[in-house]
């Protein structure tokens, strides 16, 4: 231990004292002032000089603390109960300082901290609304246990050049492969039998086209939950039905139902159903949305399982192995024995069969085959959405990106002095990384807010069924907060480099040259945003403009003329159905009416028969068949370019009529009408030959932007609920045709509800998914043009910052407003020019190759592009403006004076 | 030991008064309370700083930094005109005490109670 020196124990003290938070210096000396008069007054007493500064210091110091609040209490200026230093830390307190100090710099530049986070968070909060909407799409029927080794049983037909592949399979396949192939340990079949069923109880009664005749052994395949009943034997006995927990609901009001009786009536007359069971609703996230279930052998017997023409959904759940392979392998013999025979008898000698198996997760997202029981979802406009979903969020960053180095200017100055006190290059990069990644996170929090306002929109577009409190988990909630993070991080990285590496020695004499590197990244990169809004824009109206051409395309009859009524489907009342028709017929806005077994709305596929052709040889011709009644061409507003229609007068008459493609097709335009059509019995023989008694001019069903198929026409003219009656009327006295067809209705069906559709609206209805897609697509759009704009508004006050000087020199030497103004925005016309070099081909290859999925397609034309570009400049101008006219218009003096 | 109160009561008069007789400075002014009270009031830093601070923002009293000889620098009090109006109230309300006191104590008086 050294010799006591006095004046150093004291001013070791006084730093003590300096350290301690709320003593400010002119406290110290006072109080050292203090500490020596004690000191003096010891040593008078005669103490060493140690003892005396233990002494005195003891006496200042213990009670240090209570000094110092007590201080404080006195000079604060609002004094509150606890001086800071003694407050519990608050959550700002205790961020890191690097934190902080971004925190402040946020607070400093709000028009910027507000852009970022405003883009940021736009992009976010859409990038997780898509995701949760691809998410939606593509986890449908993973509920179900062993999804994974449910495999439904498809075929294709591949004859005379055409190619139909089919969603259900002949009803012996599922039995054969489960009784011969060890692979598969159980099969299940469903059908849709008509298509829409009613089952009813009391007063209640509902329609539904989401009933389904099921095999015994659905729940083999399929895993529900019970709620009541029991699985074994809940679909064994005919006449039984299974309900879903909602169905049971509506139908009685309670679920232990087990045992009722139900009313049910497909296409058979009503009968009783026992009701067996109750299930767990099967949910929306599946394929199959059934919700009631109804015994196989109500419909079907024995029999039937060798009934090839009868064809169901026929599902196999594999063994544990789950070896598909394998399976598929030895499919090809298995046509070769059980199908091919007579498939080549039925449908054409030369016909090919492959039989498929489709993984059930798989199902919802593959393309739609011949027949099946739903609509399916679309995996190729959902990769589109996760390709702009990723632009998005590159965009944000790009955007991030150009206003942090814009701003490099102003950081250049903290920098240098931060370099100059020693900060390395690393502790720069790692205080610039957490300014943009807190920036990222709380644009990540803001987006939670725009993701609960906008999600009810969100799911009236996509039809996305999602709580807030489902969405909001905490796995989603990881995710945005992730998705927030990394953006945060791949957008600070550059920036954060690009202004820790700014030169300390120009950082504070602040050039401007050393940004020119930069600023051509700040180019390119607002050429690039440019270039996907554009390309984007391109594309949706491409997209609107083929829906507008499927929408408006000469069908072959007037479709805005035809209205549709569903005949009762009673028994009793289908007596009344001519005498109706004869009284709609005679309705002033009335021109036509009939009753109709074909669908306009609706493709018919082809199938393969047997015809004469006129010149007398037998040949295998694929035409689609259709059956209307008495008058068709007439009332749809087409006409017969051969012949005539049906004969109304001579019941026996065994005619048919063909249209003009199928006519054109076989080459039988010199005498049509001599051709005739072969009917088959069940072994193939020909039995009767009927004529063509007519040929229609085409008209198209279904689709509108495919060709006309090949059409036969068959009579049916019986009163049944499934022949609708189409009403040919003057479209300009809707109200008035539509009053009077109810009142004719009431006076006939007095029983029955009234119910009409405009066929236009059903047809129309056809592009539903590509409206869908078009609206999201320009969501999408609007948003990404947003995240433009806040670009070039970023670019453009960069530039108009550095063109200080240059405006008031110009100013000052007499330019007019105009000509600044032109001086800023030429650059963006320059840019958007060159993001057009690029969107132009991406564009047209986009929606060219979506054009594609379309047989019949607008041209792109040069005007989509030009519109596409006067959109984008009319919105690049607008945000210049203002900012130049600021610019452009502020004091030069101002300007010049700086610095 | 003076009860804290008491002390607390007392301490802005007490101030006052000591430095109506000249100005002083931190640790003179302990000196002084503790001989004028025979060890009985026994301040401490942390009391009379913070008390001293307060009345130089009433305007009670005033300092000034003072260079001594040998180097060091003293603050000093002074009582102002406003603190000696607070002075000559304060001395009255204690007058009123210790009159009331002194008559009570000093066994000659009568007083009629309940």
């Amino acid at each position: 231990m050294g010799i006591f020196d006095l004046n150093n124990a004291v001013s070791d003290w006084t730093r003590q004292l300096k350290n301690h938070q709320g003593l400010e210096p002119g406290h110290v000396e006072e109080l050292e002032g203090n500490l020596w008069d004690r000191i003096d007054d010891l040593l008078e007493e005669g103490k060493s000089e140690k003892d005396a500064f233990d002494i005195a210091s003891q006496k200042v110091l213990s009670s240090i603390s209570e000094l110092a609040n007590e201080l404080y209490q006195v000079h604060a200026k609002k004094p509150s109960k606890t001086p800071p230093w003694e407050r519990t830390a608050s959550f700002f307190s205790k961020m890191p300082s690097s934190m902080k100090i971004a925190f402040r710099h946020m607070k400093k530049r709000k028009a910027y901290a507000f852009m970022n986070i405003l883009g940021l968070s736009v992009s976010i909060c859409f990038s997780f609304l898509i995701w949760i909407y691809v998410q939606d799409q593509s986890s449908y029927d993973q509920h179900y246990e062993n999804a994974d080794r449910i495999y439904r049983v498809i075929f294709d037909v591949k004859h005379d050049g055409v190619k139909v592949p089919q969603a259900d399979i002949g009803q012996p396949v599922g039995p054969l492969l489960k009784a011969y192939y060890p692979e598969v340990s159980e099969k299940t079949r469903l059908r849709r039998i008509g298509a829409t069923n009613t089952l009813a109880y009391g007063e209640v009664s509902i329609k539904s086209s989401d009933i389904f005749v099921t095999d015994e052994d659905f729940f083999k395949v399929f895993s529900a939950k019970l709620i009541h009943g029991k699985k074994e034997n809940a679909l064994t006995e005919p006449n039984t039905v299974v309900l879903t927990e909602t169905m049971a609901q509506t139908l009685f009001g309670r679920t232990n139902v087990v045992g009722e009786f139900l009313t049910y009536s497909g296409v058979m007359p009503p009968i009783q159903v026992k009701v067996t069971a109750v299930i767990k609703d099967l949910g929306n996230q599946t394929h199959l949305p059934m919700k009631a279930l109804i015994s196989y052998s109500t419909y079907f017997d024995a029999r039937e399982l060798n009934n090839w023409l009868r064809k169901s959904y026929t599902y196999v759940l594999l063994s544990e192995a789950n070896d598909i392979a394998s399976l598929e392998n030895q499919m090809p013999l298995f046509i070769e024995h059980y199908m091919i025979e007579e498939l080549r008898r039925r449908v054409s000698p030369d016909v090919k069969v492959n039989l498929l198996f489709q993984k059930l997760t798989d199902i919802y997202l593959a393309d739609e085959y011949m027949g099946e029981p739903y609509p399916h979802g679309n995996k190729a406009n959902l990769n589109i959405l996760v390709t702009i979903m990723f632009f998005l969020l590159i965009m944000a960053a790009i955007n991030y990106v150009n206003m942090a180095t814009a701003t490099a200017l102003e950081r250049a100055k903290e920098v240098s002095i931060r370099k100059v006190l020693g900060s390395n290059k690393k502790e720069l990069v790692f205080k610039f990384m957490s300014e943009s990644i807190l920036l990222a996170l709380f644009a990540a929090a803001v987006s939670l807010v725009f993701v609960a306002f906008l999600l009810p929109y969100f799911g009236e577009l996509t039809g996305l069924n999602t709580q807030l409190g489902v969405i909001f988990s905490l796995s989603n909630l990881k995710l945005i907060f992730s998705i927030g993070l990394t953006l945060g991080l791949l957008a600070g990285l550059y920036p954060s480099v690009y202004l820790a590496r700014l030169e300390s020695k120009n950082g504070i004499k602040s050039s401007l040259k050393r940004t020119k590197r930069g600023s051509w990244l700040r180019k390119g990169l607002i050429v690039f945003e440019y270039t996907i809004a554009a390309t984007l824009m391109i594309w949706i109206l491409v997209v609107g403009k083929q829906i507008d051409f499927m929408k408006t395309r000469e069908l072959g009859y007037d479709k805005s003329r035809l209205l549709e009524l569903k005949l009762p489907d009673n028994q009793s009342a289908m007596a009344q159905v001519a005498a109706f028709l004869q009284e709609v017929e005679m309705l002033p806005q009335v021109d036509d009416a009939l009753k109709n077994a074909a669908d306009l709305a609706s493709g018919y596929g082809v199938g393969s028969h047997l015809m004469k052709s006129p010149t007398g040889e037998q040949v295998n011709v694929n035409l689609a068949a259709i059956s209307t009644g008495y008058g068709f061409a007439e009332t749809i507003g087409s006409n017969y370019l051969h012949g005539r229609d049906f004969n109304k007068n001579d019941l026996e008459e065994k005619g048919v009529l063909i249209n003009e493609t199928a006519m054109n097709m076989y080459g039988w335009g010199q005498n049509p009408l001599k051709a005739k059509w072969l009917q088959r019995d069940r072994q193939g023989e020909v039995t009767e030959e009927w004529n063509v008694v007519g040929v229609v001019r085409d008209f198209k069903m279904g689709i509108s932007y495919d060709d006309v198929s090949p059409m036969i026409i068959f009579l049916d003219d019986r009163n049944i609920p499934e022949n609708r009656v189409i009403v040919n009327f003057d479209r300009s006295q809707l109200t008035a045709t539509v009053t009077a067809l109810s009142n004719l209705w009431a006076e006939h069906f007095p029983d029955n509800i009234f119910q009409y559709e405009l066929l236009e609206d059903r047809l129309d209805r056809l592009y539903a998914k590509e409206e869908i897609f078009q609206k999201l697509l320009s969501t999408l759009n609007i948003v990404t043009v947003l995240i433009t704009i806040l670009g070039v508004i970023g670019l453009i006050s960069f530039t108009t910052e550095v063109k200080r000087k240059e405006i008031a020199i110009r100013k000052v030497n007499g330019a007019q407003v105009e000509s600044i103004l032109r001086l800023l925005s030429n650059q963006f016309l320059i840019l958007l020019i060159a993001a057009f070099i690029v969107a132009g081909p991406i564009g047209y290859f986009l929606s060219k190759n979506w054009l594609n999925e379309y047989a019949m397609h607008v041209d792109l034309s040069y005007s989509i592009f030009v519109l596409t570009f006067i959109i984008c400049l009319g919105f690049t101008l607008l945000a210049v403006v203002y900012q130049a006219l600021k610019a452009a218009n502020a004091n030069p003096v101002l300007a010049l004076r700086d610095e | 030991m003076a009860h804290k109160s008491l002390v607390a009561a007392s301490t802005k008069p007490l101030v006052l008064s000591i430095l109506s007789h000249g100005k002083s400075y931190g640790y003179q002014i302990i000196k002084k309370v503790e001989e004028l009270s025979n060890g009985e009031l026994n301040w401490t830093d942390a009391m009379l700083y913070p008390v001293l601070h307060r009345m130089e923002k009433e305007g009670l009293i005033v300092a000034e930094w003072v260079v001594l000889d040998n180097g060091r620098k003293r603050k000093y009090y002074a009582i102002t005109e406003l603190g000696k109006q607070e002075r000559e109230a304060s001395k009255a309300q204690w007058m009123n005490v210790n009159a009331a006191f002194n008559a009570l104590w000093n066994g000659d008086l009568n007083i009629e109670l309940g």
